[in-house]
């Protein structure tokens, strides 16, 4: 069965892409396609998601989706950050460590107040790399103000702790430090980039449909629950 | 106007020696000492007389004093040259517990002499620039901050506890709280923190996360450590970003640097030519001496950034939120 990705058409960076893709733009071209050998990449907009859904098996929609509304076991959701190269490359340096010991600091600045998912989705992901967090306290401004901020203090045990902090603002950026053990790893998407151009605004982040089909993960009740928890705690509720 | 060091044990003695050089109208009229090499060593690189009985030091003709000695002896010393009627500049943190800190404000008010907390990041110029741009209502309503304060391991009495009264947390925290409060004009009003030890294996705590709430509201996330191992290229960094309703703006007080690639095994290392924050706050309590004016860092402004850090400490060991 083809293999359909639904995501945003400017994060995406074909010049990484191996796999062989095809945009379209409707579900209607959608449905006169079935060739097994190519994935087809579709925007994810609320229609979209809902006329692929039935196709499950393989279908992959942003974990942002997945939270928004369609909590669906079956589907294969896959997360940004855990899709993006040099969240890959973080994840190898610190795995590298046997008990990876450290602070780690990460911080996203993003436009649209979708904030709640993204942050949900973002701890899921760090969690898989630094542990099951042992306490999380948070912080927030007013969200209906923008710009608001977030800040979320986890401690993972064992060594590790973390503050998480979400700005609501007009453009995007992360940035992230690890400060482990005569190792530091630092990353800021407005500095570490290889084109730099006075007249065109820095280039967003991007990952290939390479990365999202190796990255994703098949929603299982497990998944939804450990997503549910995150959710809970942001809201101020108790890490179980 | 007649200047004293009371203790060489910190390491800025030296650059505010050296900052008290560089001004025409000051004499560095001796040093006192009780770790006699160290002090004999001091006062013959500043051509100074070294004192190791501190009577007989306090009571030289002499305006002021500056204090870097161990944490745990800012108080005995603050309250021997209150008595003797001496000016004070305090090597932060206050002291290494409130009771103190409040015993060594009273103290100065009693003898009528200025107490000044050494708070060199408020002397840095881009710190500053951004204090002015706050004033200027450039940024807005203020909405948060982050801040950060990691260095290497100072060793030496640092690590001590009794000495020290804490490790990275107090040493780094005082500091940019202190730079909040002065952006801001509030009071913490809540503390969140996690402080540990990891980077070295020493008994006293080198990490520390810490979240912040305002009287106001303003959230404040903060990151204190000695974390900084000595191939990094630089001793650290203070750094702090305020994000406020019509623009953010981030400050790195070390930023100002080139970067010097060498086949040694520290291959990169940046070499800092930013202003001298220290001479600007040696200049500063001189001038507050001679002008009889209020310190720009007082001892309250002192002991409120000591109480911020100590919350943090409780904070991480009862793992709760600690109101103040």
């Amino acid at each position: 069965m083809m293999k359909i990705v639904l995501g945003s058409l400017e994060k995406l960076d074909f010049r990484a892409t191996v796999e062989n893709i095809r945009v379209v733009e409707s579900v209607e071209q959608l449905s006169k396609k079935n060739n097994e050998e190519i994935t087809y990449f579709l925007t994810e907009t609320e229609e979209n998601i809902n006329a692929v859904v039935r196709n499950q098996e393989h279908v992959y929609i942003p974990a942002t989706s997945l939270l928004a509304s369609h909590q669906s076991i079956g589907l294969h959701i896959y997360f940004d950050l855990e899709s993006y190269p040099f969240y890959q490359k973080v994840k190898e340096m610190i795995s590298k460590e046997d008990k990876p010991k450290g602070v780690f600091r990460f911080r996203r600045t993003v436009q649209h107040n979708r904030n709640h998912s993204l942050l949900t989705g973002d701890l899921y992901t760090l969690s898989s790399l630094l542990g099951k967090p042992q306490d999380i306290r948070v912080k927030q401004t007013d969200l209906s103000v923008t710009p608001s901020h977030t800040i979320i203090l986890m401690n993972f045990g064992g060594g590790t702790m973390a503050h998480i902090e979400y700005t609501v603002s007009d453009r995007e950026r992360i940035e992230l430090e690890w400060s482990g053990i005569k190792k530091i790893i630092e990353f800021d998407s407005d500095q570490m980039v290889s084109i730099q151009s006075t007249r065109k605004p820095t280039q967003p982040l991007a990952y290939s449909v390479d990365a999202i089909l190796a990255s994703a993960r098949k929603v299982d009740q497990e998944l939804i629950d450990r997503l549910n928890d995150f959710s809970r705690l942001i809201n101020g509720g108790v890490y179980s | 106007m007649k200047i004293g060091i009371m203790s060489f044990a910190h390491m800025h003695a030296y650059s505010y020696a050296n900052g008290l050089t560089r001004l025409p109208d000051v004499e560095l009229v001796g040093i006192f000492d009780d770790d006699i090499d160290r002090g004999k060593e001091a006062a013959e690189t500043y051509h100074t007389t070294h004192y190791s009985d501190q009577a007989g030091f306090l009571a030289l003709d002499m305006d002021a004093v500056i204090i870097c000695s161990e944490n745990n002896r800012h108080k005995e010393m603050v309250m021997h040259a209150a008595k003797a009627k001496k000016h004070i500049l305090c090597e932060k943190p206050i002291a290494t517990n409130l009771a103190d800190a409040q015993e060594m404000i009273q103290a100065c008010k009693d003898h009528h002499v200025i107490l000044q907390i050494a708070y060199p990041v408020r002397f840095s110029s881009p710190i500053q620039q951004l204090k002015e741009m706050i004033d200027n209502d450039e940024l807005g309503e203020i909405i948060a901050f982050r801040t950060t304060n990691r260095g290497q391991n100072p060793g030496g009495w640092f690590i001590d506890e009794d000495q020290s009264g804490g490790g990275a947390v107090l040493d780094h925290t005082v500091h940019m709280v202190d730079i909040m409060r002065w952006y801001l004009n509030e009071e913490i009003a809540e503390v969140e923190a996690i402080v540990d030890s990891y980077f070295h294996e020493i008994d006293i705590d080198d990490a520390g996360l810490l979240t912040f709430e305002f009287a106001n509201g303003v959230v404040a996330s903060h990151d204190a450590s000695w974390s900084r191992f000595t191939e990094y290229p630089s001793w650290g960094d203070a750094t702090i970003e305020v994000i406020g309703t019509k623009q953010t703006v981030k400050v790195d007080a070390f930023q100002e640097h080139l970067r010097m690639f060498t086949n040694e095994k520290k291959s990169l290392e940046y070499v800092f030519w930013g202003n001298d924050m220290d001479f600007g706050l040696i200049q500063d309590f001189v001038n507050c001496v001679k002008e009889g004016r209020e310190p720009s860092i007082t001892g309250y402004d002192g002991l409120k950034s000591l109480e911020v850090s100590l919350a943090g400490y409780e904070s991480s060991k009862l793992n709760k939120t600690v109101h103040l």
